[in-house]
């Protein structure tokens, strides 16, 4: 579990920086996807236990928290709305979606626990 | 005794929303920001530099054609720019005489401190830049690239970082001028590096390519900074003024070096 925990911590930091420095050139119509968001979606959708989800979402929230400076001033907005997205997303497929392919890959073993 | 699991996750929730509310109430929060920016900003200038390239390369096979249009309307333009230039230096020469005659000072230069760019906020016109309280940079100042064209001001500082709010954020706001016509507006950022001029009343006549400049009414930038060129005119019966849309001067591509003008 810790080495997990690391290595999330490892992958969103590199992200981040990814996302606020190289992927700022890469706009369209001045607007820039944001890659951290779309982890902690995809996490969220396919990762086999809760907490994994739950993780990722409040390491990617918190790297987006440090890295922001103008949307909000109050740190830890992202952090509260990433752990709230993946709580909703987990919960939702739960007890309403029957995707097939996210139950398949959600059954398959691989390190990443995607 | 055993706490629920529901109790638990609920605690965990309150401990980490008052771990936040303590971070932010506190002074913490800058002194640790600035630490990531710290040990961050030099994989983050490498990765600037990287991004500039790839872009560059996508845009050269992606736009071809249009560069091709591009380079010969720059060219006429650039042909029309020299003679202009040519009649602005003589009129400089006689504006030096006349206030030499007039024993006016010259111009006043601005005081300017190099800075370079750092990153971009991931969801809002922010950008970071590698000068804080260290170098004497206040909030407010005005944020110029080489080129005098305007592109932000200082927002958060902290102690070896600074944060610009690009002029096209959604809170900034402030006076400009139309390039040699009588026409004043307020130039309103509306976020995704997109401008508006504003309250521009409607007897007057503007064109798409129309040179905004800044306005020293407000105070908050200095007169005559470039801050782009009217895209589109936007005129409607209901609105008492008429709107236009500015294309910024700026572009993110050409900022990896900014100047912050410190005698404002």
């Amino acid at each position: 579990m810790i080495k997990k925990i690391i290595f999330l911590f490892l992958l969103f930091y590199i992200l981040t920086l990814v996302q606020t420095s190289f992927w700022i050139y890469f706009s369209l119509k001045g607007m820039i996807f944001n890659l951290v968001l779309l982890l902690i979606v995809i996490i969220s959708l396919f990762a086999r236990e809760r907490w994994f989800a739950i993780a990722s979402a409040f390491i990617g929230g918190f790297y987006l928290d440090v890295f922001s400076f103008g949307l909000t001033r109050f740190f830890g907005f992202y952090t509260l709305i990433s752990v709230g997205l993946a709580f909703l997303i987990r919960l939702v497929i739960r007890k309403y979606v029957q995707i097939p392919i996210v139950k398949r890959i959600q059954k398959q073993k691989n390190p990443l626990y995607l | 005794m055993k706490i629920a699991p529901r109790i638990k996750s609920l605690a965990a929730a309150i401990l980490i929303i008052a771990f936040f509310v303590v971070l932010n109430l506190n002074g913490f929060l800058n002194p640790f920001k600035n630490f990531f920016y710290l040990i961050s900003s030099p994989m983050q200038k490498k990765l600037l530099g990287a991004g500039s390239n790839a872009s560059d390369f996508l845009a050269g096979i992606l736009e071809i054609n249009t560069f091709k249009n591009e380079i010969e309307n720059l060219q006429i333009k650039n042909q029309q720019l020299i003679s202009r230039i040519v009649g602005l230096e003589e009129l400089k020469k006689e504006n030096e005489t006349l206030r030499q005659a007039l024993n006016i000072g010259s111009e006043k230069e601005f005081q300017l401190e190099l800075a370079y760019l750092v990153s971009k906020d991931a969801s809002d016109d922010s950008l970071l830049i590698d000068k804080g309280i260290r170098d004497g940079i206040k909030k407010g100042l005005p944020v110029i690239t080489k080129e005098k064209t305007l592109i932000g001001r200082i927002g958060e500082v902290y102690e070896d970082f600074s944060e610009v709010m690009l002029i096209t954020n959604k809170k900034s706001s402030f006076d400009a001028q139309i390039l040699e016509k009588d026409i004043s507006g307020v130039v309103k950022g509306k976020g995704n590096l997109s401008l508006d001029l504003e309250f521009i009343p409607k007897e007057k006549e503007i064109i798409p390519g129309d040179v905004v400049v800044s306005a020293v009414l407000g105070h908050i930038f200095p007169k005559d900074l470039l801050v782009g060129e009217v895209k589109e005119v936007k005129k409607s019966d209901l609105e008492p003024y008429q709107r236009a849309v500015i294309n910024p001067a700026f572009d993110l591509k050409g900022i990896g070096s900014l100047f912050i003008i410190t005698n404002f």
